[in-house]
């Protein structure tokens, strides 16, 4: 009886020994490998000693940390270089667009790079390297490819200006609808990327895919420049007009490059 | 108090010996079980039973500074320690090079199981990442290397018993 007592006691005993060793052991973790850092230092030394020294044909098939920094950095250098390339393809077809249209119609304009964008629901305006300086005013028309008009210069500083698109909800531009009469029209922002055409007399022929484009009622800019696709026709049959959303073709977020042409009344 | 201080200097050269010389060797070297090896030889043979708890605090020690989860490694060296110890007990009791090759093997061939175990377990309940097949080649590498190691160390196996011996004599 005593025996088994005493028995339980020791195990008792270790196992209370055993927590605290536990517990000293993850508390004072730095502690331990404070004590064996003096050993443990000259140990890697030498197991690295060996793996470099003897195992070299081992090695010969890996790479040092400062090659793989090296390989890093590369890779770097590769990716922005890749990058750069991608945006200089995106450029140039813009630019043979732009050119193309140029040629084709033999408009003078200016080339302008895109500087900054701010496009939402309710805005959407873009910053140009272009300005005063180059001969832009405010007004003038801003096409983007081969004639695809994407807005109009609203505040013209020296060397840069801000350009108001189609779908900015403040923009209103005279537009005319290619059907047999040619309908003209005063498109203006309307929800999201789409422009409505409003206040259509219900007799006029609309119907979906009717190409868009601009109808010259404006001194400052030309007719015929694309704008966009009729999308959709809404008629109220209490109403003696009817509504014409239209898709436009060029999309300001993928734009970089512009063409603005400067100076010209075409009236 | 002089023979405790002696087993945990020893326990601790044996541990540094392991994360620090051989964790920095080439693989598959650094798949060597210095620690088991150590344990099984100098338990088995060299007659030094208070060393089976050198695997238990290597576990412990091993899930300190391990980045796996606790307690992968402290519950795979209490299995080993418990096979090492019923094995010498009831299977390899004769002290040959084979009883010590043998239990060395059984032991990490525990571990391997109770690792796979744990692991799985583990990552069921999100606690490990899935188990990996690493697991079963390091203690592979590790029991034919602890084999190769023995058969190396067995023509010195008398000297160093009787070294060791005669060293706990000394200062116990």
């Amino acid at each position: 009886m005593k025996l088994r007592g005493s028995r339980r006691g020791r195990r008792r005993l270790f196992i209370v020994f055993l927590l605290v060793a536990l517990a000293s052991i993850f508390t004072f973790r730095g502690s331990v490998a404070r004590i064996i850092e003096p050993g443990a230092e000259q140990f890697v030394r030498s197991g690295t000693w060996i793996y470099d020294q003897i195992f070299w044909f081992i090695s010969a098939s890996e790479i040092t940390p400062y090659e793989l920094n090296q390989l890093y950095v590369q890779r770097d250098k590769l990716a922005v270089n890749a990058t750069e390339f991608a945006t200089l393809q995106i450029e140039h077809e813009e630019v043979l667009e732009i050119l193309h249209f140029v040629n084709r119609t033999n408009t003078v304009g200016v080339v302008a790079r895109v500087l900054a964008k701010s496009i939402s629901g309710i805005t959407s305006q873009f910053v140009i390297d272009v300005g005063s300086d180059d001969g832009v005013k405010a007004g003038d028309p801003v096409i983007v490819g081969d004639g695809i008009f994407l807005g109009k210069l609203t505040t013209v500083g020296r060397s840069t200006s801000t350009v108001t698109t189609l779908t900015d909800s403040k923009n209103a531009t005279a537009v005319a609808v290619f059907n047999g009469s040619r309908t003209i029209g005063v498109a203006t922002g309307s929800i999201g990327d789409l422009l409505e055409i409003a206040f259509i007399p219900a007799d006029e022929d609309l119907q979906p895919n009717m190409l868009v484009v601009t109808s010259g009622l404006e001194s400052t800019i030309p007719s015929g420049l694309l704008i966009g696709l009729v999308n959709t026709v809404q008629e109220d049959p209490s109403s003696p007009f009817q509504t014409a959303i239209i898709e436009p073709l060029a999309d300001v977020r993928r734009v970089s490059q512009v063409f603005v042409i400067p100076n010209q009344d075409y009236d | 108090m002089t023979k405790i201080v002696i087993y945990l200097v020893a326990f601790l050269a044996l541990f540094t010996l392991e994360i620090s010389f051989v964790y920095s060797l080439p693989a598959p070297l650094d798949r060597l079980p210095i620690m088991i090896i150590g344990v099984v030889f100098l338990y088995l043979y060299a007659g030094f039973p208070n060393v089976i708890w050198w695997m238990v605090f290597h576990g412990i020690l091993l899930d300190t500074f391990s980045l796996s989860f606790v307690p992968l490694h402290w519950a795979a060296y209490m299995v080993a320690a418990v096979i090492t110890t019923l094995a010498s007990k009831h299977i390899f009791s004769n002290r040959s090079f084979y009883g010590v090759a043998a239990t060395t093997s059984m032991a990490i061939g525990a571990m391997l199981v109770m690792e796979i175990l744990l692991s799985t377990g583990g990552s069921l309940v999100g606690l490990s990442p899935q188990f990996s097949g690493t697991i079963i080649s390091v203690r592979v590498w590790g029991m034919g290397l602890s084999i190769i190691f023995l058969i190396m160390l067995f023509p010195f196996s008398t000297k160093i018993k009787t070294t060791l011996q005669w060293l706990f004599q000394q200062y116990s």
